[in-house]
């Protein structure tokens, strides 16, 4: 019993090295190329690099971050990243929990069949699914033929727009909602809802007072992982997005190869990475309030 | 309050996977009796109780309670109110919350509320968990609690779904007579569930007595008891002997030829019922010739086993006795059925 | 028990590290030394799959067949592994052992390589066909040879546009005539647009600033763009979708679904397009002037270490015939680097309306990302 201690660091060392090496490292050694230190493991792409940023008088310097905020197009691109991602999140959200609701409780071959629809996006290629919108979305598209047919002259164009992209995010993360939510629903005991129905309360009360509160952590989940792959996704804004005031990622993109400003894409970088502990915050109070639940139920 | 019956069941069929768990019953229960459906599990018991709280609606068949047909009614609207086997507490909301839940719903003032609350919740003796969580509360006090969600609505019929059955042997004892307290004071109309015969015998005004979704037998404790209207009822509430019987007008003939005397029995291929208790040791050659196969003790009294007329039958005798050896047993009551199960008393 | 699995797991991770440890170290040469009279040489490319199939599939057989004593083995690398590709040359240059390959073709570490003093020096001695080499495509990079070229051309749908712009002016007030026909893509994600985009900035600067900005980086002669990059951002209204879309085939694909009329496009990526079927065949393209819009060769070059010199310049002196170069325009739609009327005249028909022996050169990389950028904050 003694040497367990022992025997259980060895276990996890290997993997918390790796992850120290080639995680933790990287990242430390660009945190600090963004604040100006072009040495040790910089010293590549510092050679190489235009419009770098180097502390006049002492260590480090803001100047890199100074002139990547200052940049009207790269504020316009941040904020086009939190408004798409914080709607695209809500609506993923509702709309996983409307079919994760019918599914469960209307169960039947039309639920099924919706299930396994919004299902589907999680088999296909990023790339493909970003190409099939963009000829989806664009004027001759299908959303606009079927308008037509329909009598609607003026369905929208939504390639090339922030719109469609929210779209697509949306079809992108649905089925890992779908999957996280339903399963949480299927956490909640068929009693406890009988129970509440029992009590009298219609279907919208027992949805607030007890389906919700039973299942925040998996919707907490459900919503972090939508938000954080969408601060981060680049193939969706990138195909099928606008050229300016687009997510991120293309911007950092074409900031680190394109116009060859690595640290600035880095400043950008470090920005998305703040954004996405900002969304992990729910994440983590989440999974602290049900690991102290389990203990206190039996 | 009128004569009409608290909850009233009509020709209540239901069919799951091809088995009629439920075959055209009829069942009415006065106002304010507290009445238990009793049976082995399969039997539809828990069935027929999620049909009248409307959690299954029935193939056919009507349900009234209080003259009020209430069969298309969901369970929100029905004046039902059911205390699950598993409490079905919600385990984020307080006692306070639990029991308040419905009363948000009819849209009471939080004055009232709080009242009704603390009546039902002192009514159940809960009071002083009020703000405790279900998960910090015992099996038998969350029971309680769901007891007091229920009541606290003042719902024309309780229905009670195996309530005692996750609680431990003694607890059981004290819950169930409290539960009794319960219902008289409030005096609601309610129907329990339990497949414990001794449960039904201790607190039921009557016994429906269940078997393949039909009621054998709908009375009160005692006649049930001393006279089970068929064999199943006989067999399954308390413990039972059968001994076979030729009868003619000569007398009873065991199996191994003995003759007895049992009076008022019919003639033919008979099964004779004894109860243990109804079974009297004597001294040999003072009643029917038995011999003790088997004695064992059991506290306050003896389980004996004999063996009369080729048959073995258990009797059950003052723990002071010691049987032993020959001896001779008199049956104080008997009943017989057909070997199919149809009565005739004695 | 605790220590038997201890130590079988300390073995296991040793084992493991050593196997790794062993297949890092491996990947030392494999050309070994010619023995007696057949020669081998090693070509190596990092390109894509197109230029991989050219060389593998036509060029190596035919020049095996007609140079019997010489093999050539064909190895492909990922491009990116540029760096690790030159620091092994780089390597055994300096260290005098044979070189990983004895021919490099495309790769992107060839200026680097020039620069470095790593490739041998082609004269009209020792590849006498590249006296043909047309002066525009000529590589100002010792040891450095043009085998191909493309460039940014206008391709249009002759059904819609009857008669195209051919000078840039008048292409501006095309776009400017008939909105929502033209696009072009983001320059940073592709050179068709970058090309044009470029064009329209060296219309307002005289020549020894273009060649100060394809050549080297000069920071403080960007000013000279300011009117250019205003034009292109009062084109925006009028272009396709007021948008940009990002890479070469995006504009492909909008001129060959009818969604604009005319797009700049590579020549290469044009004509593989039109023969693939993805274009119809009313596409054509067009060469414009005033100014052109940029291109640029792909090469070919031998480290000044191989073992086997004379094999790897015969093959480049080959490269060079008219034959091959009809070739490699059959293949893959690359410009000749010989003059055009040396090829039999189907090869020249294929380039009809397009000037292929004047390629104008693509700005440096480091000038190139700041267009690329200056781009992105006042015209998108």
């Amino acid at each position: 019993m003694r040497r367990r201690p022992v025997t259980g660091l060895l276990a996890i060392a290997p993997p918390v090295i790796v992850i120290a090496l080639f995680v933790g490292l990287p990242m430390v050694s660009a945190m600090l190329y963004t604040l100006g230190d072009t040495g040790g493991l910089n010293s590549t792409i510092g050679s190489i690099a235009q419009h770098q940023h180097t502390p006049e008088r002492g260590w480090l310097t803001l100047d890199a971050y100074r002139e990547v905020f200052a940049d009207e197009s790269f504020r316009a691109s941040l904020v086009a990243t939190i408004v798409v991602t914080l709607v695209a999140t809500v609506l993923v959200t509702i709309l996983g929990w409307g079919i994760a609701l019918y599914g469960r409780f209307h169960d039947g071959p039309l639920s099924r069949l919706l299930t396994g629809v919004s299902i589907v996006p999680m088999f296909i290629p990023a790339v493909i699914g970003a190409y099939s919108m963009l000829t989806f979305y664009a004027p001759n598209g299908m959303l606009r033929t079927i308008g037509l047919a329909l009598g609607w002259d003026s369905a929208p164009t939504l390639s090339y727009t922030l719109t469609g992209v929210t779209l697509g995010s949306v079809w992108s993360n649905l089925p890992l909602t779908v999957l996280l939510i339903s399963s949480g629903l299927g956490g909640v005991p068929q009693t406890l809802i009988d129970a509440s129905r029992d009590a009298g309360a219609g279907p919208v009360r027992r949805f607030r007072k007890v389906i919700l509160p039973l299942t925040t952590v998996p919707t907490i989940i459900a919503a972090t992982f939508s938000a954080i792959g969408i601060l981060g996704s680049f193939t969706l804004p990138y195909v099928l997005g606008p050229t300016a005031r687009n997510i991120l990622g293309p911007l950092m993109d074409d900031t680190y190869s394109a116009f060859n400003m690595p640290q600035q894409a880095q400043v950008m970088a470090v920005v998305v990475f703040g954004l996405a502990l900002v969304a992990s915050i729910a994440y983590v109070w989440a999974n602290y309030r049900s690991a102290r639940r389990s203990e206190v139920l039996r | 309050m009128t004569d009409a019956p608290g909850l009233s069941l009509r020709g209540i069929t239901k069919t799951l996977g091809g088995r009629k768990i439920v075959d055209n019953l009829d069942l009415d229960v006065n106002a304010g009796e507290l009445i238990c459906l009793l049976g082995p599990s399969g039997c539809g018991k828990s069935t027929t109780l999620r049909m009248i709280g409307g959690f299954m609606n029935p193939d056919a068949g009507t349900i009234a309670v209080r003259d009020r047909d209430v069969t298309a009614l969901s369970p929100e609207r029905r004046p039902t109110g059911m205390v699950f086997q598993n409490y079905a507490l919600w385990p984020h909301m307080t006692v306070f919350q639990n029991v308040a839940f419905g009363l948000q719903v009819r849209g009471l003032s939080k004055a009232e509320i709080r009242e009704k609350v603390e009546t039902a919740v002192e009514l159940v003796g809960l009071s002083h968990h009020l703000r405790s969580r279900p998960g910090q509360i015992s099996g038998g006090e969350q029971q309680r609690a769901a007891l007091a969600r229920s009541i606290v609505l003042e719902p024309d019929v309780l229905l009670l779904d195996e309530p005692l059955s996750n609680l431990d042997a003694k607890l059981r004892v004290r819950v169930r007579d409290e539960i009794r307290e319960i219902q008289r004071r409030s005096g609601i109309t309610t129907v329990f569930v339990t497949h414990d015969q001794e449960e039904a015998l201790a607190i039921a005004d009557r016994i429906a007595v269940m078997n393949a979704g039909r009621i054998e037998q709908y009375d009160a404790p005692d006649p049930v008891y001393r006279q089970p209207a068929t064999r199943f009822v006989a067999n399954f509430v308390g413990t039972m002997n059968f001994l076979d019987a030729q009868v003619t007008s000569a007398g009873c003939a065991l199996r191994d030829g003995t003759v007895i005397q049992v009076p008022g029995v019919r003639q033919g291929t008979r099964v004779l019922a004894i109860r243990p208790e109804d079974v009297r040791l004597v001294e040999h050659g003072q009643g029917i010739p038995a011999r003790v196969v088997r004695d064992v003790p059991l506290g306050h009294y003896r389980d004996v086993t004999v063996s009369v007329g080729g048959q073995e039958l258990h009797a059950f005798t003052p723990s002071t006795a010691r049987p032993a050896g020959e001896v001779a047993v008199v049956f104080e009551r008997a009943v017989d059925f057909a070997p199919d199960g149809e009565t005739a008393h004695v | 028990m605790k220590i038997r699995i201890r130590a079988t797991a300390l073995t296991a991770m040793s084992v493991t590290a050593v196997l790794t440890l062993a297949a890092c170290g491996s990947g030392s040469d494999s050309t070994d030394a010619a023995s007696g009279g057949s020669q081998e040489i090693v070509l190596y490319t990092d390109s894509d799959t197109g230029v991989q199939q050219l060389w593998e599939n036509k060029l190596i057989p035919a020049f095996e067949k007609s140079h019997p004593g010489i093999t050539v083995k064909f190895s492909t690398g990922d491009v990116s592994n540029q760096s690790a590709q030159l620091a092994s040359l780089a390597a055994s240059v300096k260290q005098d052992k044979a070189p990983p390959m004895d021919i490099v073709v495309d790769s992107g570490f060839l200026p680097d390589a020039s620069s470095a003093d790593l490739l041998t020096e082609i004269t009209t001695s020792n590849v006498p066909n590249s006296a043909d080499i047309t002066e525009a495509m000529k590589s100002s990079a010792a040891g450095v040879m043009p085998y191909r070229a493309s460039a940014v051309v206008l391709a249009y749908d002759s059904e819609k546009v009857t008669t195209p712009p051919t000078a840039l002016p008048d292409l501006v007030q095309w776009i400017k005539d008939n909105p929502g026909q033209f696009a072009y893509n983001d320059p940073s994600t592709g050179g068709s647009g970058q090309g044009f985009v470029q064009a329209m900035l060296d219309s307002h600067l005289d020549e020894a600033t273009i060649k100060a900005m394809s050549t080297g980086y000069d920071e403080n002669a960007q000013s000279g763009w300011d009117a250019g990059l205003k034009d292109l951002a009062a084109l925006t209204p009028n272009v396709y979708q007021k948008t940009y879309p990002n890479g070469n085939e995006e504009t492909l694909n909008l001129l060959g679904q009818g969604q604009v009329s005319m797009i700049p496009a590579w020549s290469d990526m044009f004509l593989t397009a039109k023969k693939n079927g993805t274009l119809p065949d009313s596409a054509k393209a067009v060469s414009i002037s005033d100014p052109a819009m940029p291109g640029g060769p792909s090469s070919l070059a031998v480290p000044v270490n191989s073992k086997h010199q004379e094999a790897a310049l015969q093959l480049m002196n080959w490269v060079l015939e008219p034959e091959q170069q009809a070739g490699i325009v059959e293949a893959i739609s690359g410009f000749p680097v010989i003059p055009s009327t040396e090829l039999p005249k189907s090869a020249q028909s294929v380039f009809e309306g397009m000037d292929t022996s004047n390629v104008a050169p693509f700005y440096s990389s480091k000038s190139a990302a700041d267009m690329n950028r200056k781009w992105s904050q006042r015209v998108a």
